[in-house]
């Protein structure tokens, strides 16, 4: 008896590590967890007649990590924009210029010429959002359009804060506050923003992802959060108002982009013109919450969507910045205050 | 040492020919095991050891320079201001952190443990298996969901503060939730089971006539417990506080979790370094050094006679130690307490995890029509369910001859071996891994859910390991004497013998083979192909953009289908033995 | 097998076996033991714990090999052979009986294990039960059973397959007095009824010489003597042995002249007599040591027919008799064994003057 269970279980070992059959018609997409409209990808499956899988990453590192080592066996990534830049610059991605495209018509032109892909020949918007903070109004009533409220909190906020556990969110609105520039390697400067952190840390509760938790369980007050989060959130704490600081603030862009040697490249494309549609565009943004980057979307979103303040940014708010990547050697100063802000 | 003898020459051909059968069995029976290891614990690894000698690339990577920097960097710091080296506490701060929660953790563990495992091994057999299987069952439940759970329990608003507040004891919300005290309760919460079980091994063959000697002996209750019980249960202890030590040391979703992020442990700070740091060389030089530490550790036990043989065997007598059932009732209440949470909440109407509003089967519904969530609890099944078997077979083939055969040179190094992937904190073994299999997938092609399989029974080897070899030590070796003295080959000792008095051990170890399995991320996260999205996995992609109670439904509809399972498993059991009889 | 001579059950020629790397660095377990034990024989291995009684066992059993020498069992050699290719069984000292199996599936073991059909096993099982009175506990779980219980089931385990030689280790000695008077006559009957060789393993002198054919007495790896029980116990070679075996009284003396394996002996007492002579210690030079069995003493009536005199220092009683310590004026002491006569009487008190006179042939000069 104990023989024949072994050799089942053998049968199944193999059977699974020789993979699935591939059959014509597979998509493997590899995308930040919870973002994908799953009538969105249904929509593809049926209008292609391809099989998609998908799985989800919880950062853009974790997501250069497997696929950098190759042999991953996905076609889409969705990276960040300083990811994207990364990522191209490692050749990693396909070229597969979705600007000759026949869908790239659609594609809102202020999002065509980017700094992380110039003329987009590798990748198209996916979605796109700022990263602020969002406060409730009942317990601080002045003006929250200042980052002052997490690095100088009033006495009411001091100890109701949540921190995005970033490094890079986190030092970039830092260096906001002092006006300092950013990817910044003066050493003055960094001091400044190293001790300034370590004495704003104590007014800070928690340092976590889980903004929208944080925030509906009346964990703390405010948040670091980005703009689709806080919009959630507020849903369930009405009371929370997203704020666009006057010292200024990080705008991101996912990016549908494919891998170099995706097993799967014409699906992939088509994938990639696909996303280009609004009808796409419009369903990702209302499964997501965040404005996406293609003319003629708004019409299909939800109207919720279209009237929140979080997504439609107000005239006084400066432009959000989009910061590349920096150099190895900010990274290693940035990392060693981030160690010494966490010790 | 290769002096030769005088009397060498003349050995009996007989011992030779003995020496040399035991070097058979010994080598067939320890390699599939180490090789397992060796190939998927030890090959990645040696890796990371290459890289910690290198410089970082830009953008992630590793430069293949030789450079020691990352080694200097542990200790020493550039100063931002004047470039001058200087010692810098930063990083051994963050290790004399981990290692302190470590040892809190471990020694609550133990505390709560001890007392459970005894009381349990003291109940008559068909209540000791209800009790074990009772403790076990929330395992069933991923970890990332039942911290959440907790979560709800502790936070200001949760239930433990709001009860307190209505009853009028306090009228503001005792900050219970982001401390070093909350991430203690989750660890050991968490870590619990790695404690029980190998203890249970070990109490359940202790001899209970020698408690009465002791008693006899004028000692009193807790003399008893402390000259006589927890000494003879040394095997099963050492192991539980392996188990419990090492991984927490390591541990970086938990703190995350529940210390609210303030802090680093070292596993967020190699995660850092994986990550966001880019910086790959100074990560695998941090994760050698604390396996270094982790391995000394364990050697310092091998050689302090954590290896003793006791003799015992069995009575049906109890002793009764006062104090002891209400911690085992304890434990299981704290066990249960986030479960019931999750269960109550899987039918709660609103969309917030957090906020109770109307009964409803809305998420049962929205879970019964969301593929993603079906498709990864099954690959978590499958996943957890083979890698089982496989590393329980390979351990138990592994424990019989680290126990059984004389003691040989190379012994404490093949155990060391074993217990390898207990030593590396996950994310080095999840990079190391992810590294090795890209070669090997470029170089061969195959493809498949292979490998995630192949890494998970590495990882579960050790687990599977540690309560097996504890009920190994216990064992009378004079039992499997008789047995080749009455005609019995060693395949028929193993099968008629040794196999059904050490199936308590290999239960347990099965057990928690499964548990360890069903329950990983990072080293899924990376290993992971396409469409090989495992439960916690798919929780983990959830949490950065807020958790839906559809989870609740799905973990509550996972715990009901192992109550049955393991209820049918136990039934079974119990009707087969019946019938023997 | 082809001679018709009757063969030794087991013949151990020249064994030694050391634990650890070689003689000077491990330690002698047993050294260089010649021994010959006969078909059909109940015979005895005594010894102190650590006397190598049951190494020997076991590497006649096979759980351990001989680092040097040889063992035959009926003419063959067992070198090389594992435990369960021999056809020889143990008896533990802990019974090792399986917890996992009833009474009489452990009983069965070693049948089923030798292949024999299932309608075979059956009726050894029930014979073998029948033999130790434990047929109506066939189907108990080993761990309820009393340990006189356990004892017999262990024995019959061992007796089922029919070994041709069944090995005994120390077995009673966790047994009751009285339990183990009982297993003694009841280990006796059940060697002459099944003609199966046994080879006992115990310390306890007393039930060596109640139940053996013949015994060896060992001591640090060397056997010392092997003889019946009355040779070993009326004519010790060594001191060890006679000191080891009952009680005794050990006198200083010195030889006067030998012939033969008698020797004519003064001591230092001043009484000059016969004693026995160990074989090849013709040089054992002037001073020996000459003992005397305690019951050999008797209280003589007057100082003529007296061969010591000396005062009582000390009486004990024992039910069957009593024993006199006395103390002479060569500042030895000997002790006399007395049968009791009459009910708790004594006829001498502490501090009398006493003489004694020594039964004949009752000395034996020892070696060391």
């Amino acid at each position: 008896m104990k023989q024949k269970l072994l050799t089942t279980i053998m049968a199944t070992c193999l059977t699974f590590a020789m993979g699935s059959v591939q059959a014509a018609g597979e998509l493997h997409i590899y995308n930040w967890g919870n973002y994908t409209n799953p009538e969105m990808i249904e929509k593809f499956e049926k209008m292609h007649d391809v099989k998609v899988t998908l799985d989800g990453y919880d950062s853009n590192e974790t997501m250069l990590a497997k696929v950098e080592q190759g042999g991953s066996g996905y076609d889409i990534v969705v990276p960040g924009d300083y990811m994207i830049a990364i990522m191209i610059k490692k050749g990693l991605l396909e070229k597969v210029e979705p600007n000759k495209m026949s869908n790239f018509k659609n594609v809102d032109p202020k999002w065509v010429d980017v700094y992380w892909d110039k003329g987009r020949n590798y990748s198209i918007p996916y979605q796109w959002g700022t990263t602020n903070f969002t406060v409730d109004k009942t317990v601080y009533k002045g003006d929250i359009n200042t980052l002052a409220l997490m690095f100088d909190p009033p006495e009411e906020l001091k100890g109701r804060i949540n921190m995005l556990k970033d490094m890079n969110d986190v030092i970039n609105a830092g260096l906001r506050y002092l006006g300092y520039p950013r990817c910044n390697s003066d050493k003055a400067q960094l001091k400044e923003l190293n001790s300034m952190l370590v004495k704003a840390k104590a007014n800070w509760r928690t340092m976590d992802y889980s903004v929208i938790e944080k925030l509906t369980s009346k964990d703390v007050d405010l948040s670091q959060s980005w703009n689709g989060a806080a919009k959630r959130a507020r849903k369930d704490r009405p009371e929370l108002a997203y704020a666009y600081p006057k010292e200024g603030f990080t705008g991101w862009m996912d990016n549908v982009a494919v891998l170099k040697g995706a097993p799967n490249l014409e699906n992939a494309k088509l994938f990639m013109n696909f996303m280009m549609t609004p009808e796409a565009a419009a369903m990702t943004s209302n499964f997501a919450n965040y404005a996406n980057g293609i003319i003629g979307s708004e019409a299909m979103m939800n109207a919720d969507l279209t009237a929140a303040p979080e997504i439609v940014m107000p005239a006084s708010a400066p432009a959000p910045e989009f910061v590349p990547p920096c150099a190895q050697e900010v990274t290693d100063l940035y990392s060693k205050i981030w160690t010494n802000l966490n010790k | 040492m290769t002096k030769p003898t005088a009397t060498s020459s003349q050995l009996s051909s007989a011992v030779i020919a003995e020496e040399k059968r035991l070097r058979g069995t010994r080598y067939g029976l320890l390699a599939p095991g180490i090789l397992t290891i060796f190939i998927i614990g030890i090959m990645p690894l040696s890796i990371v050891l290459v890289y910690s000698f290198l410089k970082p690339g830009d953008f992630g990577g590793v430069t293949w320079e030789l450079s020691f920097e990352a080694y200097v960097q542990l200790l020493f710091e550039e100063d931002i201001f004047d470039e001058t080296l200087s010692f810098t506490t930063d990083y051994l701060e963050i290790f004399w952190r981990s290692v302190g929660l470590g040892l809190v953790t471990t020694i609550a563990c133990l505390l709560v443990g001890f007392p459970t495992a005894y009381f349990i091994a003291t109940q008559p057999p068909a209540r000791r298996n209800a009790w074990l299987f009772l403790i076990t069952i929330p395992f069933w439940t991923n970890l990332l969901i039942r911290t959440y759970a907790m979560l709800l329990i502790l936070r200001d608003q949760g239930m433990i503060n709001l009860s307190l507040i209505k009853i009028g004891v306090i009228d503001r919300a005792l900050p219970l939730l982001y401390t070093d005290f909350a991430v203690s309760l989750g660890l050991v919460y968490a870590y619990l089971p790695f404690m029980v079980l190998p203890i249970f091994a070990s109490l359940e063959k202790l001899d209970f006539r020698l408690v009465e000697a002791g008693y006899d002996l004028y000692a009193t209750r807790f003399r008893v417990l402390k000259r006589i019980i927890i000494p003879l249960a040394k095997p099963g202890i050492a192991a539980g506080c392996i188990l419990v030590l090492i991984p927490s040391l390591g541990a970086y979703i938990t703190p995350a979790l529940l210390g609210g992020g303030k802090k680093l442990m070292i596993g967020n700070l190699i995660e850092l370094q994986f990550g966001q740091a880019r910086n790959w060389p100074f990560g695998s030089a941090i994760a050698l050094v604390l396996m270094v530490l982790v391995m000394l550790s364990l050697l310092i036990y091998l050689r302090s006679g954590g290896r003793k043989g006791a003799s015992a065997r069995k009575s049906i007598d109890l002793k009764y130690q006062p104090g002891f059932s209400q911690i085992a009732w304890f434990c299981i209440v704290v066990l249960y307490a986030p479960i019931a949470v999750l269960v109550l909440f899987s039918f709660n109407q609103n969309r917030s995890v957090t906020v109770w509003t109307e009964f409803s089967f809305d998420w049962y519904v929205k879970a019964a029509q969301n593929e993603g969530i079906q498709h990864a609890a099954w690959v978590s099944l499958e996943v957890a369910f083979i890698a089982m078997v496989i590393s329980t077979i390979l351990a138990t083939m592994a424990a019989l001859v680290t126990t059984r055969t004389p003691p040989y040179r190379g012994l404490n190094a093949a155990i060391t071996v074993i217990n390898q992937p207990l030593m590396v904190p996950e994310v080095v073994t999840a990079v190391a891994t992810l590294i090795f299999f890209a070669i090997i997938k470029q170089a061969t092609g195959v493809t498949g859910i292979g490998y995630l399989i192949a890494a998970h029974t590495a990882f579960c080897i050790p687990f599977a390991y540690m309560p097996i070899r504890a009920r190994l030590e216990d064992m009378d070796l004079s039992l499997e004497q008789a047995a080749a003295d009455l005609y019995a080959p060693p395949f028929k000792v193993f099968r008629r013998v040794t196999l059904p008095l050490m199936m308590p051990g290999i239960m347990a170890g099965a057990m928690l083979a499964f548990i360890v399995s069903l329950d990983d991320v990072i080293i899924t996260l990376f290993v992971a192909g396409p469409g090989e999205t495992t439960l916690p996995l798919y929780i983990l992609g959830q949490i950065r953009r807020g958790v839906t109670p559809e989870i609740n439904a799905v973990s509550t509809l996972f715990l009901g289908i192992s109550v049955i399972l393991v209820t049918l498993i136990f039934l079974f059991g119990t009707n087969k033995n019946k019938g023997k009889q | 097998m082809s001679d018709q001579t009757a063969q030794a059950a087991i013949d151990v020629r020249n064994t030694s076996k050391i634990y650890g790397r070689d003689r000077e660095h491990g330690v002698v377990a047993l050294d260089q033991v010649s021994l010959t034990i006969e078909d059909n024989e109940f015979f005895t291995l005594l010894g102190p714990s650590g006397c190598g009684k049951t190494t020997l066992l076991r590497l006649i059993a096979g759980f351990e090999q001989p680092t040097h020498g040889e063992i035959l069992l009926f003419g063959e050699h067992l070198e090389g052979l594992p435990p369960y290719q021999r056809p020889v069984n143990t008896v533990f000292q802990h019974y090792a009986l399986f917890p996992h199996m009833t009474v009489a599936e452990n009983i069965s073991f070693g049948l089923e294990m030798l292949e024999r059909p299932a309608a075979e096993i059956k009726p050894v099982v029930d014979e073998v039960l029948g033999l130790v009175q434990m047929e109506h506990l066939a189907d108990r779980k080993t761990d309820q059973l009393s340990g006189g219980q356990q004892q017999r089931v262990a024995l019959a385990r061992a007796l089922a397959p029919r070994p041709k030689v069944l090995l005994l280790d120390e077995p009673l000695s966790a047994l009751d007095f009285k339990l183990r008077k009982e297993m003694q006559v009841e280990l006796k009957r059940l060697q002459s009824e099944t003609g199966i060789t046994f080879i006992f393993v115990t310390h306890d002198q007393e039930e060596a010489l109640a139940m053996s054919d013949r015994v060896a007495v060992m001591r640090d790896g060397l056997i010392l003597q092997v003889g019946d029980p009355s040779e070993i116990y009326d004519r010790p070679a060594k001191r060890f042995v006679a000191d080891f075996i009952g009680d005794i009284n050990i006198l200083r003396g010195s030889v006067v002249s030998s012939q033969g394996d008698k020797a004519r002996v003064k001591l230092e007492t001043g009484y000059e007599g016969e004693a026995g002579l160990p074989a090849g210690a013709d040089d054992l030079g002037n001073r020996v040591s000459v003992a005397i069995r305690p019951e050999q003493l008797s209280f003589a009536d007057n100082a003529i027919a007296a061969d010591l005199s000396g005062s009582i220092q000390h009486i004990s009683y024992f039910g069957s008799g009593f024993d006199y310590e006395v103390l002479m004026p060569s500042g030895e002491s000997v002790t006399l064994q007395v049968q009791n006569r009459g009910a708790g009487q004594h006829d001498y008190a502490i501090g009398d003057e006493v003489h004694i006179a020594i039964g004949a042939n009752s000395m034996q000069i020892l070696s060391d």
